[in-house]
């Protein structure tokens, strides 16, 4: 068995679903699962949060996140602690994040690790991006900036996921460059 | 030939990787003022074949499979060729 996370953020970056991908293979017994350790990088800072506790878990389990392959579990970004301080109070900051669950099953420890590029706020922005859509006579040219964001949001999105940092940062600061010649301000990070 | 899952998982991480070569030769060719007409074609073509595998695994026949692949191929080719990056 190998612990296997998956991480989506919210579209409005309030929290984060945790699944739980792991084959368990029907055996998941809530009662082995000792110790949960989530742990997220951002910015050079490490934030934790023991996540134990909250999982709720009972025997209708069949992994760790819920009763259901479909399961999840919420991370806000006020429970993950550096110290005394929070990654932040109500929302993720986009950015890129590297999340690592650490966990101590039947005795035996194990851990996953995912690179996630968190744009819920850039993302939204760019919605926001004049669209220029004649449905009988579609202008390709017209829609040139949007096309470009969105395969730009998304590959800094795979850039993150394949846990280039450097890139996701050349491509999300090319983003932003687009949005803000469109004079279109942040939406919760102001 | 026959595409196993894995072999489709593999063929949509290269293309993952590939569009971020692209997207980064836009990004700079944008920066210098350049034309990149010519790379959004390829990049678009890549980006689409990525959404499309991410909604769906089975979406394609194991001939289109072989056809994504060969433009793949070619794509990549001709980026490290003419040194897009």
């Amino acid at each position: 068995m190998a612990l296997v996370i998956e991480i989506i953020e919210q579209e409005d970056a309030s929290y984060f679903k945790l699944y739980d991908l792991t084959v368990w293979g029907g055996l998941f017994d809530h009662t082995l699962l000792t110790s949960a350790i989530l742990s997220v990088e951002y910015l050079g800072d490490t934030y934790t949060y023991d996540i134990l506790a909250d999982l709720t878990m009972d025997a209708s389990y069949i992994t760790f996140a819920g009763d259901s392959l479909n399961s999840y579990f919420e991370v806000f970004p006020d429970k993950l602690m550096n110290g005394a301080v929070p990654l932040n109070t109500t929302y993720f900051p986009d950015g890129y994040y590297e999340i690592t669950l650490n966990i101590t099953y039947n005795g035996t420890a194990d851990s996953a690790t995912s690179n996630q590029g968190f744009l819920a706020e850039t993302y939204l922005m760019a919605s926001k991006l004049p669209l220029l859509i004649d449905p009988d006579n579609f202008d390709y040219e017209e829609n040139r900036l949007q096309f470009l964001t969105i395969a730009m949001l998304r590959s800094a999105t795979w850039a993150a996921e394949l846990g280039r940092e450097t890139e996701f940062t050349t491509l999300t600061s090319k983003i932003n460059d687009f949005i803000d010649a469109c004079s279109i301000n942040e939406i919760w990070s102001t | 030939m026959i595409w196993t899952s894995t072999a489709i998982h593999t063929l949509r991480l290269n293309c993952k990787d590939l569009a971020i070569k692209l997207a980064l030769v836009v990004s700079r060719k944008t920066d210098l003022g350049q034309p990149i007409d010519g790379y959004l074609d390829y990049w678009y073509l890549i980006c689409n074949v990525i959404f499309s595998l991410e909604e769906d695994t089975t979406i394609f026949t194991n001939d289109e499979l072989d056809y994504l692949y060969s433009l793949y191929t070619k794509i990549l080719i001709k980026h490290n060729r003419y040194k897009g990056i």
